[in-house]
């Protein structure tokens, strides 16, 4: 087993210790969906409101290293709080799932094995979805990827309706992104 | 034509209609200047499989070579680097406010 792989074993089984529903997101969420790349830490989305963030924090710095020094503050801040495995030495940045859109992350997860690890994952949509929202070159490659090596499980309903959705609260990028993305790889 | 062409008689004696003529078969494709990327995604198509399970235990081990290279030869900072991810947060909660 690799330490990554140690990593993402170690941290389902401390969420499920301590009642914290998450789902791996970015480059693993990726990797996992068959897009061999590689990546310098593992994103997941933890469910909360803006009252538990402490108790979030709190949580996690029992048993994970906190990256910065003063980590209640970044997280309360930044609604991202920066960890690393104690034993494998591997960051995890955990995300404060405080919006509706993470909320619908959270409740379709799946689960999940990327070699020897099993964890709870955004379906591949979502994560789609996810990384057509941050839309920097690296996301856009990723979608662009993920859609050719999953083109024939995907469902393509789900993804075109969330993607109109998002025009809704002005970013209207996501379908049209979604559209010559499509358009390209003619599905 | 452009005076700098050769004559067609010439061009005829040089060779160079009978290469256009080639080059107008089926020649032509490998000196295409654009990548034909229909054809490459049906290429891949064609021998595309889902990795199998050494192949994911060979990237894994690969990647984890990659990771420890990289945080050998990488500073402090760019261990913690999140600024991108913090944006995109902030501009989830932007566009869809908090959950009640």
């Amino acid at each position: 087993m690799i330490r990554f792989e140690k990593t993402l074993k170690r941290l389902d089984e401390f969420c499920e210790e301590v009642s914290i529903k998450y789902a791996v997101i970015g480059g693993v969420a990726v990797i996992t969906y068959d897009y061999q790349r590689t990546t310098k830490d593992i994103d997941i989305t933890v469910l909360c409101n803006l009252e538990e963030l402490k108790s979030i924090h709190d949580k996690f710095i029992q048993s994970y290293l906190p990256v910065h020094d003063d980590s209640l503050n970044f997280f309360s801040r930044n609604f991202l709080l920066p960890v690393k495995d104690k034993i494998t030495d591997i960051k995890i940045d955990v995300a404060a799932g405080l919006t509706i859109f993470d909320d619908t992350i959270i409740k379709r997860r799946i689960r999940t094995k990327l070699g020897r690890a099993e964890f709870y994952i955004c379906t591949l949509e979502d994560l789609i979805i996810y990384k057509l929202f941050a839309s920097r070159h690296l996301d856009l490659g990723d979608v662009e990827m993920l859609l050719i090596k999953n083109k024939n499980s995907l469902d393509k309903k789900y993804l075109f309706e969330s993607a109109e959705k998002f025009k809704e609260l002005e970013r209207e990028d996501i379908s049209e992104n979604l559209q010559k993305l499509f358009n390209q790889q003619i599905l | 034509m452009p005076d700098f062409l050769p004559k067609a008689s010439l061009r005829e004696k040089s060779g160079i209609s009978i290469l256009n003529k080639i080059m107008n078969s089926d020649f032509k494709k490998f000196f295409e200047p654009t990548p034909n990327y229909a054809a490459l995604r049906e290429l891949e198509e064609k021998n595309y499989h889902p990795p199998t399970e050494e192949e994911i235990r060979n990237f894994l081990n690969f990647w984890q070579e990659i990771y420890d290279f990289w945080s050998q030869n990488n500073s402090p900072f760019e261990m913690s680097y999140a600024e991108e991810k913090v944006r995109v947060r902030k501009a989830l909660i932007d566009k869809f406010g908090f959950r009640a």
